[in-house]
């Protein structure tokens, strides 16, 4: 099934980032981190649509894809970032993504060719 | 001087040193190169100065396409519509694209089967510059230095693996009124340099060179041994006319489809012609396989507009617009096993646009016979856009060939995103071919059958070559790819190559080869079993890149002009 392409158009982008802040937020609950889970609230109000995510989500997301040793050694360097604010996130985040993609760890995700953290974090949505 | 055929009254023979048989950028540049010398050549076109619908389907034929075990009918006839038989040839609706072949397209690569030329780039280096002066390039660069000439800072692509490159595209400034960028004259005649117009005048008043106008090769009449052309019969089309050409030597310029068709067709037909002794010619066929395979969405708005911007076409040199491209470093396409492939980015199609309708009804009700999808919403964006509809139907279906092109050309630059359009070299395979058909011309020459395949090397290299440039696009943060469904499907399944890979610059079908076990001409571009029969064009060529072959064909018929000088010059000292 292909996305609308209007859809894929506009929020694409932002909804990847978007996945990712929520991932992150969720991750960081569990880790309890009051800091990080005020910046990712302030990230997930600024960046995302909530109805595209949930849209785009049940597209992309393709568990296991990506084993669960690998998916914890992304989680690990998700969480080991030193962000103290939204766009200290958003620049390590960038960072990741960059150094996956040097190193072609990319993954298919119906059809876009992903970062492996992207991917990992489209992953983390499905529990949601 | 000029001789129209067609009301030539003689019954004598036509005698001469050098006999070119077809009249398009090969066959032009050859003579061009023997104007004003002692040595008289005789130039035999088929068709006049202007496009005769007649002459032009001398040129039918069929084409079959294989994809997995399933052979089948191509949707379009290329051979009518790709090629122009009248002075000029195809240079009369090219698309002007110039940009010589490097290094790698003439290595023998092991991941390339029968891949290899018997020259190399260095070899051909000075006659690419030669050529330059020939096609009226106003430069050399084609590399990407040619961003600083135009002030864009260029996308920092790693470049062991991808690397930004130029064509320039030869006459447009001339023919098209000095436009900015493509899409100034998107829609408009393509304005290419025309060899047939821009050289005319020179070859009618040449005082060695006899352009022979409506006269068709019909059989090269080899000795008995087969080893030696003593003559070319030629007649004008209605067949009312008939003579020889009695030449010392005789080079074929008639292009990658008819070149080996002549072949097939003389001497012996039921025993394959001539200069075929080992059943090569007409085999390795090569198509260019082209067609958008993927999209980048970019991460902003201001992105799309750069690269939309950045990679359409510019006005950077004197004299011609360049058109920027990716292509891969010789690093990458080795470790990649790749074969050589360009890519281009443009704005997507408007596919609201009645133009864009207009096709899709097209292709399905005229060319698939089936009923089109959302044929409502197609008809209601026809009738929206009716009057430019109008427009470019009238252009297309009237007799102005420079026009045929303009079809693939309606890109409406409204959606921001980029498509991802590429050409990929062929690999060369012997059960790709061109044959003779049962079926007869008006001359009562036999027609050919295009038999097109791929080993599906195109596809894994199209896809490849995405997964590499999306990972660039990613680290770069500039946006994310998706794959077009059809490139990820079986190999065998050729997607939208079907509809365009055949026809599209037709090569390889008389390879050049160190020996005769695995080509039809040698290094110098003459037949290896017939000692005065020469071949000129993109048929010669072994492999053939992405990259388009015009200028490449210039280099190679003036190189063999150099060739047959001294050997004309030594046979006369002997």
């Amino acid at each position: 099934m292909s996305i609308p392409f209007k859809v894929s158009r506009r929020v694409l982008l932002s909804t990847i980032v978007g996945l990712v802040t929520i991932g992150v937020y969720r991750i960081s609950r569990k880790a309890t981190n009051n800091d990080k889970q005020k910046i990712l609230t302030d990230y997930i109000e600024k960046n995302c649509n909530k109805y595209n995510i949930s849209r785009l989500g049940q597209e992309y997301i393709r568990p296991n894809k990506i084993s669960g040793a690998r998916k914890d050694q992304i989680l690990s360097k998700i969480f080991s970032g030193n962000y103290t604010n939204v766009d200290e996130l958003e620049s390590y985040l960038i960072d990741i993504y960059t150094e996956d993609y040097s190193h072609e760890k990319y993954i298919f995700l119906n059809n876009w060719i992903l970062s492996e953290t992207e991917a990992v974090v489209c992953i983390l949505m499905l529990a949601r | 001087m000029v001789i129209d055929f067609d009301k030539f009254d003689s019954d004598d023979d036509l005698n001469c040193n050098l006999c070119i048989i077809g009249a398009g950028a090969a066959g032009i540049t050859l003579a061009r190169e023997f104007n004003n010398t002692k040595i008289n050549v005789i130039l035999v076109e088929s068709g006049g100065i202007e496009y005769d619908h007649q002459i032009q389907m001398l040129y039918d034929g069929e084409t079959y396409i294989t994809e997995g075990s399933i052979r089948r009918k191509a949707y379009y006839n290329s051979l009518m519509g790709w090629r122009l038989r009248f002075f000029g040839g195809t240079t009369n609706h090219w698309s002007g694209g110039c940009k010589p072949f490097r290094d790698i397209d003439f290595e023998k690569r092991s991941w390339i089967s029968n891949s290899g030329w018997p020259i190399n780039a260095a070899d051909l280096e000075k006659y690419y510059r030669r050529a330059e002066k020939v096609i009226q390039l106003s430069s050399s660069v084609y590399s990407d230095e040619l961003w600083h000439h135009l002030n864009i800072a260029p996308l920092e692509f790693d470049k062991d693996k991808i690397e930004s490159w130029f064509e320039q595209r030869s006459g447009f400034l001339k023919e098209a009124g000095n436009p900015n960028s493509w899409r100034d004259i998107t829609g408009k005649s393509i304005g290419s340099l025309k060899f047939g117009k821009e050289y005319r005048d020179e070859l009618f008043d040449s005082k060695n060179i006899k352009v022979l106008l409506h006269a068709n090769a019909v059989d090269l009449i080899t000795n008995n041994d087969i080893n030696h052309v003593n003559l070319l019969k030629i007649s004008n089309l209605s067949r009312v006319r008939e003579s020889k050409i009695i030449a010392d030597t005789f080079v074929l310029c008639a292009g990658g489809f008819e070149n080996p068709r002549i072949l097939l067709n003389s001497g012996n037909r039921d025993n394959g012609g001539i200069a075929n002794n080992n059943g090569l010619v007409g085999k390795y066929y090569l198509g260019h396989p082209l067609a958008e395979f993927g999209t980048l969405v970019t991460r902003d708005q201001e992105q799309a507009d750069k690269l939309g911007h950045d990679f359409s076409m510019h006005k950077a040199l004197e004299k011609n617009l360049v058109d920027p491209h990716l292509r891969f470093s010789n690093a990458c396409l080795n470790n990649n096993k790749m074969l050589n492939i360009g890519i281009w980015l443009r704005v997507k199609s408007d596919k609201n646009s009645g133009i864009y309708s207009a096709i899709e009804i097209y292709k399905q009700l005229i060319l698939n016979k089936t009923l089109p999808n959302n044929l409502t919403k197609n008809m209601i964006n026809v009738l929206k856009d009716i009057d430019d509809v109008i427009v470019q139907s009238f252009r297309n279906a009237s007799d102005d060939p420079s026009s045929s092109y303009t079809t693939s050309r309606f890109v409406i630059p409204t959606e921001q995103s980029i498509r991802i359009w590429g050409i990929v070299e062929q690999a060369p395979i012997s059960d790709s071919k061109v044959h003779l058909s049962t079926n007869q011309d008006e001359l009562g020459l036999n027609k050919i059958i295009v038999d097109w395949k791929l080993n599906g090397q195109e596809k894994q290299t199209m896809r490849r070559a995405l997964i590499i440039l999306g990972n660039e696009f990613g680290r770069l943060n500039i946006g994310r790819v998706k794959i077009d469904d059809w490139l990820l499907e079986d190999d065998n399944l050729l997607g939208p190559l079907s509809d365009t890979g055949i026809g599209s610059h037709p090569a390889g079908t008389t390879r050049m080869s160190t020996t005769s076990v695995s080509g039809v001409v040698d290094v110098n571009c003459r037949s290896h079993f017939i000692d005065n029969l020469y071949i000129s064009g993109s048929s010669i060529f072994p492999t053939n890149s992405y990259v388009s072959p015009t200028h490449t064909i210039v280099a190679l018929s003036i190189k063999l002009a150099d060739h047959i000088k001294r050997n004309l010059v030594h046979k006369s000292q002997t």
